[in-house]
């Protein structure tokens, strides 16, 4: 089990019990963080799973492919550098302790 | 006070979770005639039926879920009745329940074949879980499958059942596929993806009778061919599940007709989902969607309205569809177009723009997301866009919708 922080937008945190493998955008459902919509179920193509990945995580992470960034780019209003969709980070054992940040679900 | 809600799919599990989130304090019973935990049903004739997610994935929720939400879930549990009388719902099982609050959630069911042979063991059909299940089960002994019907159910089985390595007839019963629900440029473009993984299309033909053979089925086609096939899976479309809404007296046409508040003609009594006709105040019409979006949304606006912090639903549609590496979205709803723009970045990759009286109404991407969320974000108005622009690639797409900022 991994340890998994969120962040929520009334900078209250989380922190929960992940399995490696899993997304980040799945342990966030799993556990209620309600602003993670996750509308199309992690297949990429809907966008409401954004979330800010705090930067010294950032070298830990697979960069984003290009449908991930063209989504990225273009939905979210004020999309920051350290915007990911969570439904495309899949979690292992060097993510212990990641610390997310959820926006305020746009949707 | 308590509320219960009549189906537990993307709509009525959404529903529940949205009112604790809005700080509903009563009970909450989501009751589903099916037995398995409540799951998603996109990947039931995509990634699930070609064995790429396992069971697990497919809930939508784990089961410590409810219990942490305090959320009670009966399943195997079929509501037989609404008596909107006395609020109160009966249950196949004889029991009843009484809500002060309820919301149906019933969803659609298939339509099913009519034709002479329909009864047979070898069809399938992709809307439950169970359905998909029954297929994987006799996976192994499928070479060959006739899939009937050129909506995305369709498709989407075609797609999965090729790239599972198996020989694919589709029957069609329209000059293409889509038909009903996108232009002829996206509608070609299936063609020829579907054909390109070896998949043999036949367009306007219908089934006409299916015999048992010695080893499987054979489908009689109207072009007079007679296609062997190991199993026939059926996607021709649903049909609203309003039976109690109808019976309890509520207002039905084409779906369970809600308010703008997915209120019902019943004061206590609301509907959300595929089973729900409403008008939507962008296209100035009445509407019944069959989408996660709408399931989702539509949850939202039910959940705030009982919990008296009423918002009208005015959402965007948009929808999407996987099928072998093509990736389909839509924002907005195309019917009734008069004009469409083209945005071709190439073969692949292009956007289809739906004019109507000017102004843009939808769009469908292929292959192209950015220009699929760039658009949804901008269609919560329906506005006039400069065609030249949308068409050229070399203008970034959010420069189109506003000139000015870029944004
Ligand atoms: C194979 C497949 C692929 C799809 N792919 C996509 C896609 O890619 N993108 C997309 O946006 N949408 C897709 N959809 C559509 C999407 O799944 C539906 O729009 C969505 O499921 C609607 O949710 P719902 O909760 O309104 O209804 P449903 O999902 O139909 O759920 C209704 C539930 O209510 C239960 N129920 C009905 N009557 C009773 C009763 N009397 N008592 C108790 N329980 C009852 C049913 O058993 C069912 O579980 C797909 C659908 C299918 C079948
Ligand atoms: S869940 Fe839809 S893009 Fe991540």
């Amino acid at each position: 089990m991994l340890d998994i922080t969120f962040i929520l937008p009334d900078e209250t945190s989380v922190t929960v019990a992940a399995n490696e493998g899993d997304s980040l955008m799945q342990t966030a459902v799993d556990n209620g963080i309600e602003q993670i919509a996750a509308d199309c179920g992690g297949c990429c193509s809907c966008a409401t799973c954004h979330c800010i990945v705090a930067d010294n995580w950032q070298d830990k992470l697979t960069p984003p492919d290009a449908t991930e960034s063209d989504l990225l780019s273009n939905a979210i209003e004020d999309a920051q550098k350290n915007s990911r969709l969570s439904c495309q980070i899949f979690l292992d054992a060097t993510h212990d302790g990641l610390v997310v940040h959820v926006p305020e679900s746009e949707w | 006070m308590s509320c219960i809600i009549i189906g537990a799919s993307h709509a009525g599990v959404q529903a529940a979770v949205n009112l604790r989130a809005q700080g509903y304090k009563d009970s909450i019973t989501l009751i589903n005639a099916e037995s398995v935990m409540p799951y998603q049903r996109p990947p039931l004739s995509k990634a699930f039926l070609q064995d790429a997610l396992p069971e697990q994935r497919l809930w939508l929720r784990p089961e410590a879920f409810y219990q942490q939400k305090d959320i009670t879930l009966m399943l195997s549990t079929r509501v037989v009745s609404i008596n909107a009388t006395d609020n109160s719902i009966s249950l196949e099982n004889g029991n009843s329940l009484n809500y002060c609050k309820l919301i149906i959630a019933t969803g659609a069911s298939i339509r099913r074949l009519t034709i002479p042979g329909s009864e047979l063991p070898q069809i399938h059909y992709l809307r439950d879980h169970k359905d998909t299940v029954g297929i994987k089960e006799q996976i192994n002994n499928i070479e060959k499958v006739v899939v009937i019907g050129g909506g995305y159910i369709g498709l989407e089985a075609a797609a999965s059942m090729a790239k599972l390595g198996k020989k694919v007839t589709l029957l069609i019963n329209s000059e293409r596929p889509l038909a009903k629900s996108t232009c002829t440029i996206v509608s070609d473009f299936f063609t020829k993806l579907h054909k390109s993984h070896g998949i043999d299309i036949k367009l306007n033909t219908q089934a006409k009778s299916i015999e048992k053979a010695a080893q499987g089925v054979i489908v009689n086609t109207s072009d007079d061919d007679a296609l062997a096939a190991d199993a026939v899976i059926v996607g021709i479309g649903v049909t609203p599940e309003q039976s109690l809404a109808e019976n309890a007296g509520l207002t039905v046409e084409n779906g369970v007709c809600v308010n703008e508040f997915m209120r019902t003609s019943n004061e206590d009594i609301y509907a959300i989902g595929d089973c729900v006709s409403f008008y939507h105040p962008l296209y100035k019409k009445q509407v019944r969607i069959e989408s996660v979006q709408n399931a989702t949304d539509q949850s939202k606006t039910a959940a705030s309205a009982i919990c008296n912090q009423p918002t009208p639903y005015n959402a965007t549609p948009w929808f999407w569809s996987d099928q072998f590496d093509a990736k389909l979205q839509i924002a907005g709803l195309s019917d009734g177009y008069d004009d469409t723009v083209i945005r071709e970045e190439s073969e692949n990759s292009f956007a289809v723009f739906y004019f109507k009286a000017k102004q843009l109404i939808a769009v469908d991407t292929m292959n192209q997301p950015k220009t699929f969320m760039a658009t949804r974000k901008h269609l919560t108005r329906l506005v006039e866009v400069d065609k030249q622009l949308l068409a050229d690639t070399n203008v970034n797409i959010n420069h189109v919708f506003n000139p000015v900022t870029g944004a």
